[in-house]
């Protein structure tokens, strides 16, 4: 009697003793996420109000002279010089994008189903082939993209080259996990069986099942071709440069005002894409939960 | 590609000429120095760190979770250029957070830290976090619950299930995350070009090399000297998690 007694009393000290530890751990856990977004959140925040706000609050006192800018507290006159000196870089930064997300989504369309329908030899292969840019250095690729292609070096489609090659392993693989979440290979037998040509296949089956993460994965190659400095920037010639280049020349040369407002101006075109593609993913993981964690993997950090 | 890249790495006299440029210039020595030292310590860093927003991203049901992962995801779409910048602007001479601290204390503590090795390091680290974090995080929602709960319902306390169940279990992972966050900062030079004033990093050396210089044999050197450490560096990790994972089922 007195030894069960003092065993209960052991054990529930024992179990208090865990549920305190496991609330203090998620707490720690918790806590420790919060300011690690804080200190992602916070140069944004501060960024974006130094650029629209008066920099005395700052203690930045001496700024730039700038047409329009008046002694008002709040005003876009630097916003709209940013735009003025930089928008062609802008316009130029726009279409590399959105020529890398149309070219990404052909190719990886194609190249996707191919090797997620087929079960031949050497895939695993071509694959480590195709994903290796994410883990070999940026500035070691455009190196050598220079050296191997250097005639047309002025003309965009070199740059556009080098984008392609540094996102396409991401559209690949949102691609593939999309894919192969849905048991492409036994569909494509089944087709097959049926008569269907690989054109029919790949219109009927192929790009259906593939809708939701076309849609994430152009987002994500929009996002990092848009943000994209070390390949673009030893790519281009020094005339013909995309607007993360720009930025940087402001960062170099210009007050702090109008980095601030390049800064604002990069950040107003990358989160509508941002926002929409955890809107897009967010659906994908309430539907269906089977899929959840594949769409877990889109950001393609995974490693080869 | 590559092998263009190998084609070029012919030196004027003999034929490793360029590498042995790297090894034997003390800059460049100190430079890829440099440049191993901040990216494993960056990549230890991060990892460790990011271990916690990780699990509770992949375990806890908490309000806000989903702002909280997009809050965490938005560092990926930036260039180094503009880290380094965000940077300046919060710790660099007249910086927010010196200025903020000035108001507050009357001394302006962390004053300039963006031109020196810690800021370096906080740079960097903005840039792996979300790196860290998803990785880690889709390890962990893989990961068995049942062994934690067999675990407890042995009898072990919440330190020693961390230690022999749930370490052991990420370690692979944590590996993983690991390498990936050190060949990115690796190959990264937009942080250190725009904040380091007086630290030399590799890449960056690349960088004046090619640009500056035209000296194209040393840049292609360069170059493959640091795919071949980050490859090296991802054949080795993935080697001693595939070993970790065969030992484990071996003893299971």
């Amino acid at each position: 009697m007195n030894y069960t007694q003092t065993y209960h009393q052991e054990s529930r000290v024992k179990k208090r003793f865990q549920l305190f530890s496991s609330i203090f751990m998620k707490i720690t856990g918790v806590l420790v996420t919060l300011i690690l977004a804080l200190f992602i959140l916070l140069p944004i925040v501060v960024i974006c109000i130094a650029a629209l706000w008066k920099h005395e609050i700052f203690g930045i006192a001496s700024e730039q002279w700038i047409e329009g800018a008046n002694k008002s507290d709040f005003s876009f006159a630097y916003v709209i010089y940013v735009w003025n000196t930089y928008h062609e870089m802008i316009f130029f930064s726009l279409k590399l994008a959105f020529f890398a997300v149309v070219l990404c989504a052909i190719l990886g369309i194609v190249s996707s189903f191919a090797i997620a329908s087929s079960t031949f030899k050497g895939r695993a292969w071509l694959e480590a082939l195709i994903l290796s840019p994410i883990s070999i250095p940026g500035i070691a690729m455009s190196v050598a993209l220079i050296q191997c292609f250097g005639i047309i070096r002025g003309n965009w489609t070199l740059v556009l080259m080098g984008h392609l090659v540094y996102t396409f392993p991401f559209m690949y693989r949102t691609l593939k996990s999309e894919l192969e979440s849905r048991d492409i290979v036994t569909l494509n037998r089944v087709a097959q069986t049926l008569g269907a040509n690989l054109w029919k296949r790949l219109i009927l089956i192929g790009i259906p099942s593939m809708r939701r993460g076309l849609l994430s994965g152009s987002l994500m190659v929009f996002t990092i071709s848009w943000g994209e400095f070390n390949v673009s920037y030893l790519l281009n010639t020094p005339l013909n440069q995309g607007f993360p280049a720009a930025m940087y020349s402001a960062f170099t040369f210009s007050s702090f005002r109008v980095s601030c407002s390049a800064t604002l101006l990069f950040l107003v075109i990358l989160f509508p894409a941002l926002l929409l593609l955890h809107l897009t993913n967010s659906i994908g993981t309430s539907n269906d939960d089977s899929r959840s964690l594949s769409k877990r993997n889109i950001f393609g950090v995974q490693g080869v | 590609m590559g092998v263009l890249v190998l084609q070029s790495i012919r030196g004027e006299h003999f034929v490793l000429e360029n590498y042995a440029l790297i090894f034997s210039d003390s800059s460049f020595r100190q430079a890829l120095f440099n440049s191993l030292g901040l990216s494993a310590g960056v990549a230890l860093l991060s990892t460790l760190l990011c271990l916690m927003p990780a699990w509770v991203f992949a375990k806890f049901q908490i309000p806000g979770k989903a702002i909280l992962r997009a809050i965490f995801t938005i560092p990926l779409s930036f260039s180094g250029v503009i880290v380094g910048f965000l940077m300046i602007f919060l710790f660099g001479r007249i910086g927010f957070i010196p200025q903020l601290l000035e108001q507050l204390t009357g001394y302006n503590h962390f004053s300039g830290i963006a031109y020196q090795f810690s800021g370096l390091l906080l740079a960097y680290l903005y840039f792996e976090i979300p790196r860290a974090t998803l990785s880690l995080e889709s390890a962990i929602s893989k990961m068995d619950a049942q062994l934690e709960n067999a675990s407890y319902s042995l009898g072990a306390s919440v330190l020693q299930t961390f230690l022999w169940i749930r370490l052991p279990l990420l370690f692979p992972a944590i590996l993983q995350s690991f390498a990936i966050t050190f060949s990115a900062s690796l190959g990264s030079f937009g942080v250190a070009l725009i904040l380091s004033k007086r630290i030399s990093f590799l890449s960056l050396e690349l960088f004046e090399q090619y640009i500056g210089f035209l000296n194209l044999g040393l840049a292609a050197a360069m170059a493959v000297t640091l795919v071949l450490i980050s490859i090296l560096v991802n054949i080795i990790t993935l080697s001693w998690s595939n070993r970790l994972g065969y030992s484990r089922s071996i003893n299971g």
